[in-house]
């Protein structure tokens, strides 16, 4: 029985190291990776050039273009992602029948079900044509599309996690304020968002986070064109669709130019790192512990 | 003439009746306990007078109920109403935020912008409910810092900062070690000067010490209604006799 008691420990040790054990080697692979890169080009180069053009004749090697197309297109994610999250978060809490949030929670929870492929066309092939309509010289590929897109995705992460932090602030703080004579508005704002503020925002930077890494919807709908622009009307290439398109290209392995995609899947695994970080120091520093 | 009536007063959650045909009658500057076992609807009654109610769902009253001869299902609106009524509660629940704050919200939601008359209400209201002394000079630390004593006195002063005429207490010390509840009690027998104050207990004792009428409820019912003297040592009813005396309940 004792023999068999540790086996089972064991086996369940060994499960939670392949989690462990995955993310080491991916940090190696990409250090080992990047680090080779960073033999052949300046960290300078790297950091300051403007042009991104490993493929090209005449190589530059700034990873500020496809830096700048990843955070335009998250930014257009979180600008529309936060307002709308966050409200019906506070509307399926604080105003809605808990019968009706029953009903609605799990199918808008479906929208981060969907493919993200079919974001993708539904950005190009509906999206951007609606928006043409309204909006002169945006391009056939361009950086809004794909991010108010990829908003809409990430509206059940912000949902989701900011009413689980709303239920859990006490309802006795709820009553306290509505005993003083507030109304649901005031109640809302000024007690139960401060009070869940530190889920809130740890939703917010998971948001981010899952945002950054997007791959499929700006692929389809962003246009693959490295630029060095803040306009959301033109098209631009974000760090994980330049990983995809040399994946999945003929450049040889083993090449400086093969390498480039570590050195660009580091840069974006420190922002997330980064994020992570943040989010995980928020949680344990902000959490309110009540009575 | 009284501070809050209530008169033929039922109160329905569903089909159960947890308030039958109740009439009461309140004075002015009086401290009134609402004693009685678990479920005997003293709470809910409480909560009839700030309609705090409303927020059940499937909660439904009849009858009547007037606070200064104003029906208050009727002729206020729900959030005036509530700022005359200060209601503290069974466990303390202070916001998240700083003392302050807290003592100030009251104000801030009336939309009271002038920064030395808001400074003046919060010093006001803690001096009222004895907390003042020991917060000085740390009005911009969380109220959360507080021992739960101080919390509910917190409690008691921003229910106070609106300047209501009548204090509803929901078992305001059940959650308090003996020292904080005399201090709560000593707070109550003080405010009852500017105050009209309505307090639900379990504690018998607590009753006696500070209250000035007791109504015991039962099963719904207001079973007596009297001077807390009479009531602790010559009570009308037999059921009341044996409540007071420990034999149910």
């Amino acid at each position: 029985m004792r023999y068999k008691e540790k086996l089972i420990e064991f086996l369940m040790m060994a499960c939670s190291f392949i989690s462990v054990l995955t993310t080491l080697a991916i940090i190696i692979i990409l250090a080992v990776d990047s680090f080779q890169f960073f033999e052949e080009v300046s960290i300078k180069e790297f950091l300051t050039s403007k042009q991104w053009t490993p493929l090209f004749s005449e190589k530059h090697f700034g990873i500020l273009p496809l830096l700048m197309g990843t955070l335009l297109t998250t930014t257009i994610a979180i600008a529309v992602a936060v307002p709308l999250g966050l409200t019906i978060a506070i509307y399926l809490n604080e105003y809605a029948s808990p019968r009706f949030t029953a009903y609605v929670k799990p199918i808008l929870e479906t929208l981060a079900a969907i493919p993200t492929v079919v974001y993708g066309f539904f950005a190009l092939q509906f999206v951007t044509p609606l928006l043409q309509q309204f909006i002169p010289g945006l391009g056939g590929f361009n950086a809004l599309s794909p991010g108010l897109v990829m908003g809409i995705m990430i509206i059940p992460y912000i949902t989701s996690l900011s009413e689980d932090a709303l239920r859990a602030v006490p309802s006795s703080l709820r009553e306290a304020s509505y005993g003083m004579g507030a109304t649901k508005f005031q109640t809302a704002f000024r007690v139960m968002v401060p009070a869940a503020s530190s889920g809130i925002i740890v939703s917010i930077i998971l948001a981010i986070s899952r945002a950054l890494g997007e791959t499929m919807i700006v692929a389809i709908a962003a246009g693959q064109e490295p630029k060095f622009t803040f306009n959301p009307k033109e098209s631009v290439e974000t760090i994980t669709t330049y990983i995809v398109q040399v994946s999945m290209g003929d450049v040889p392995q083993d090449s400086l130019e093969y390498r480039t995609i570590f050195a660009a899947g580091m840069t974006l695994f420190l922002f997330t790192f980064l994020l992570n970080n943040i989010s995980f120091w928020m949680r344990k520093r902000f959490t309110i512990r009540y009575q | 003439m009284y501070k809050l009536e209530a008169k033929n007063a039922n109160l329905f959650y569903g089909d159960k009746q947890a308030l039958k045909n109740i009439n009461i009658g309140i004075k002015p500057n009086s401290v009134t306990a609402f004693i009685g076992p678990s479920g005997c609807g003293k709470s809910t009654l409480l909560r009839c007078f700030n309609r705090m109610n409303d927020l059940i769902e499937n909660a439904r009253v009849e009858g009547d109920f007037l606070m200064d001869e104003i029906n208050i299902y009727k002729d206020i609106n729900t959030y005036e109403l509530r700022k005359r009524i200060g209601m503290v509660f069974q466990k303390p629940n202070p916001f998240p935020k700083t003392i302050f704050e807290n003592v100030s919200y009251g104000l801030r939601i009336n939309g009271m912008k002038d920064k030395k008359m808001i400074e003046e209400r919060v010093v006001e209201s803690l001096k009222q409910s004895a907390l003042w002394n020991e917060v000085e000079g740390s009005l911009h630390k969380s109220a959360l810092s507080l021992s739960g004593g101080q919390q509910q006195r917190i409690c008691i002063a921003r229910a106070l900062a609106t300047e209501p005429t009548v204090l509803l207490m929901d078992e305001p010390a059940s959650a308090l070690d003996p020292i904080s509840t005399a201090k709560i009690e000593d707070l109550i027998y003080t405010l009852k000067n500017k105050f009209t104050i309505v307090i639900v207990t379990h504690n018998m004792q607590q009753a006696a010490r500070i209250s000035d009428k007791t109504a015991f409820f039962y099963l719904g019912e207001l079973i007596e209604f009297e001077k807390t003297k009479k009531m602790f040592t010559n009570p009308e009813e037999e059921k009341t006799q044996n409540y007071i005396t420990g034999r149910f309940g």
